[in-house]
């Protein structure tokens, strides 16, 4: 786990014993989790449901505070960095962006601007530029004028992607971003973050419910159970038979994808074909 | 760094369908309502026992604003009647109205709820309580502060009343805000019921300490009148006070617009896009129920402004606080001074408080509001 260089590299994170809770039932989510994450990385969090992956997003986020142990970013402790200077670095994508009014994508997307802006100034010549790039990356720029509302869930979850976009950030934290999405979507939404990996050196942090989504699009998987990691490195050893054994029990099936040859899982059998 | 946000509770008022965003231009709105606003005051000081024409009402304004060299054509009494007795009255109304509007798009931004509004969250309850608290201590003062006694104190003195009556809009703003709060979200029915049960037990101990204090008890009705809604403005005098609070109040208003438009994303939201979510909550609570408590000093309970203006002008500016607020202002002034001016012509010679009025309009469609938002959810 000696990966984070301690030199001074833009946007990398070092997680030390974090412990976090994940509401105020004093539960925690996250039990001593240590994780360097280096600047310009693909990292895909994977685990079974509850093992604390969307809390540990939310501590890289800034939005939860560690109840014990300490989060850098550059260094420096997450929490005396500024918002404002925090958000535009870091974008946060949600399970499911649901605003509480109607609204349209373009004005949804300018929120992604919120910490570029002044107090009281208006939108200027980048804000714009950055809206309509966001727009045209993620190719929703035919929906601007549309409601949030009536997309349907892949559309909507670009457009969610087109305002993370927006803030113009150094990293990216996705919550299961394709979750409520088909395949074609999926694939779809992942190209664009992919993209923005590769060609500008976005860090990317991204929790996977898919496995096999998680080993083709990142190059380091970590595994999360019981709120601590369990396995960490490329995903031919992060998923190994013997990790998924342990943290989902002996329903996986160890193969290779024939086409991209990264780890892949199947059910281990059909139904009631014991 | 803000404090840690645990995660939403599954219902929050984010199934509330809020009026289809519009296009109208920005600029083009604010201008159309500003007219609306001058039209609104020369109408609502030209109306009374004595009519005034529009011309005239437009021209003597003018010529104490120092617009224009004027020939003076008007006679004294004249004079009077528009510039010291009417025009402080409906300029009350104007900010009143303004508060009140700004007060509720403050609040319907903060909660994501259309329905929040000082009246219904009980703030303009508390502000009334403290104002009245206020009574005891200095009654002559107190009573001239809200228009009831011709304003006889200066100074420090002529503002007990206005700071009492905010730090109860504060003190209960925070309150419900509390009570309301579930997670990081807020019920429907939680934020409605929690602003019931404190307004109803703020205006108990209103009216119990009017009853039961023996100098209150003489002039019962007047104070009553300005508890249901009347605008009491006795001369500039009375504005002393609130005309800054009120001002002040619209710009720091404007200012958090930038931070208020993200809360539609969630607490947890807002803040990753970069709004200092704590700051931004403490601080719109306080300028909202200091805002609500200008407007009771000015004119009492006057309930439903703040539901009804934003609720109309949300229609036109869409979801933008940069467009709403500002509209509200100059459209919540317009608002007040017309609902103010009907008051007074429905059963002319007696003057209906301007607060049964709208809570007439205002109750009817706080009930549709509610019923489209328990559709939708």
């Amino acid at each position: 786990m000696a990966r984070f260089n301690d030199s001074k590299a833009p946007c990398g994170f070092r997680l030390t014993g974090v412990a976090a809770t994940y509401d105020a039932s004093g539960l925690e989510a996250l039990r001593g989790v240590s994780l360097g994450i280096e600047p310009g990385e693909y990292l895909a969090v994977v685990g079974p449901n509850g093992a604390g992956k969307s809390t540990l997003l939310q501590v890289l986020a800034g939005l939860v505070e560690p109840s014990r142990g300490t989060v850098t970013l550059d260094g420096i402790a997450l929490r005396n960095h500024r918002r404002r200077d925090l958000a535009r670095r870091i974008a946060w994508l949600p399970q499911r962006l649901d605003p509480a009014f109607d609204i349209t994508v373009e004005g949804l997307v300018a929120l992604g601007r919120t910490a570029h802006r002044s107090l009281w100034g208006g939108d200027d010549d980048a804000d714009r530029r950055a809206i309509d790039g966001a727009l045209a990356a993620t190719d929703t720029t035919e929906f601007r004028d549309r409601l949030v509302q009536e997309l349907s869930g892949g559309e909507r979850q670009r457009v969610a992607l087109a305002m993370s976009l927006a803030q113009a950030p150094q990293v990216l934290l996705l919550d299961e971003p394709t979750t409520h999405l088909d395949p074609a979507h999926a694939q779809g939404l992942l190209d664009v973050v992919a993209r923005k990996h590769r060609d500008e050196g976005l860090t990317v942090v991204a929790v996977f419910h898919d496995l096999n989504l998680a080993a083709l699009a990142a190059a380091r998987v970590v595994v999360i159970d019981g709120g601590e990691v369990v396995a960490d490195g490329p995903p031919a050893d992060a998923l190994a038979p013997t990790v998924l054994a342990r943290t989902f029990g002996p329903v996986m099936h160890a193969v290779t994808h024939p086409v991209a040859g990264v780890a892949q899982v199947l059910p281990a059998r059909a139904p009631l074909a014991l | 760094m803000e404090r840690a946000f645990s995660p939403p509770p599954l219902a929050i008022s984010g199934t509330i369908r809020w009026p289809r965003a519009g296009r109208f231009p920005s600029f083009g709105l604010t201008f159309a309502l500003a007219c609306a606003l001058g039209l609104a005051i020369v109408a609502g000081v030209g109306w009374g026992t004595v009519p005034i024409a529009p011309s005239l009402v437009a021209r003597v304004i003018a010529s104490h604003l120092g617009l224009g060299a004027i020939t003076v054509d008007w006679t004294a009494a004249q004079d009077a009647i528009i510039w010291q007795v009417r025009l402080p009255r409906v300029i009350g109304a104007v900010l009143a109205g303004a508060a009140l509007a700004t007060s509720g798009a403050l609040f319907q931004g903060l909660f994501r709820n259309p329905m929040a509004d000082p009246f219904v969250l009980g703030i303009s309850s508390g502000a009334a309580f403290g104002a009245t608290l206020a009574l005891l201590v200095g009654p002559a003062t107190g009573l001239a502060a809200i228009g009831i006694l011709a304003p006889t104190a200066a100074g420090l003195q002529a503002m007990v009343v206005p700071v009492t009556g905010a730090i109860g809009a504060v003190a209960t703003a925070f309150g419900v805000f509390r009570i309301a709060r579930r997670g990081s979200g807020f019920l429907l029915t939680d934020l409605l019921l929690a602003g019931f049960a404190v307004g109803s037990m703020l205006t108990a101990a209103t009216t119990a300490v009017l009853v039961l204090n023996d100098q209150m008890a003489v002039r019962l009705r007047l104070v009553f009148s300005w508890l249901a809604g009347g605008i009491a403005v006795n001369g500039w005098g009375h504005l002393a006070v609130a005309a800054p609070v009120v001002l002040v109040g619209l710009v720091v208003a404007y200012g958090l617009a930038h931070w208020l438009d993200p809360l539609v994303l969630g607490e947890a939201g807002a803040a990753s896009v970069g709004v200092p979510v704590a700051t931004t909550i403490r601080v719109t609570l306080a300028t909202g129920a200091i805002l609500a408590a200008s407007a009771v000093t000015l004119g009492g309970l006057i309930g439903f402004v703040g539901l009804l203006v934003p609720h109309m002008l949300r229609r036109l500016t869409g979801p933008s606080h940069r467009r709403l607020l500002p509209a509200c202002a100059f459209g919540g002034g317009a608002f007040l001074v017309v609902a103010d001016l009907l008051a007074r012509i429905v059963l002319a010679p007696v003057e209906l408080p301007v607060g049964i009025l709208t809570a007439m309009v205002g109750g009817p469609t706080f009930l549709m509001i509610l019923r489209r938002a328990r559709r939708a959810a």
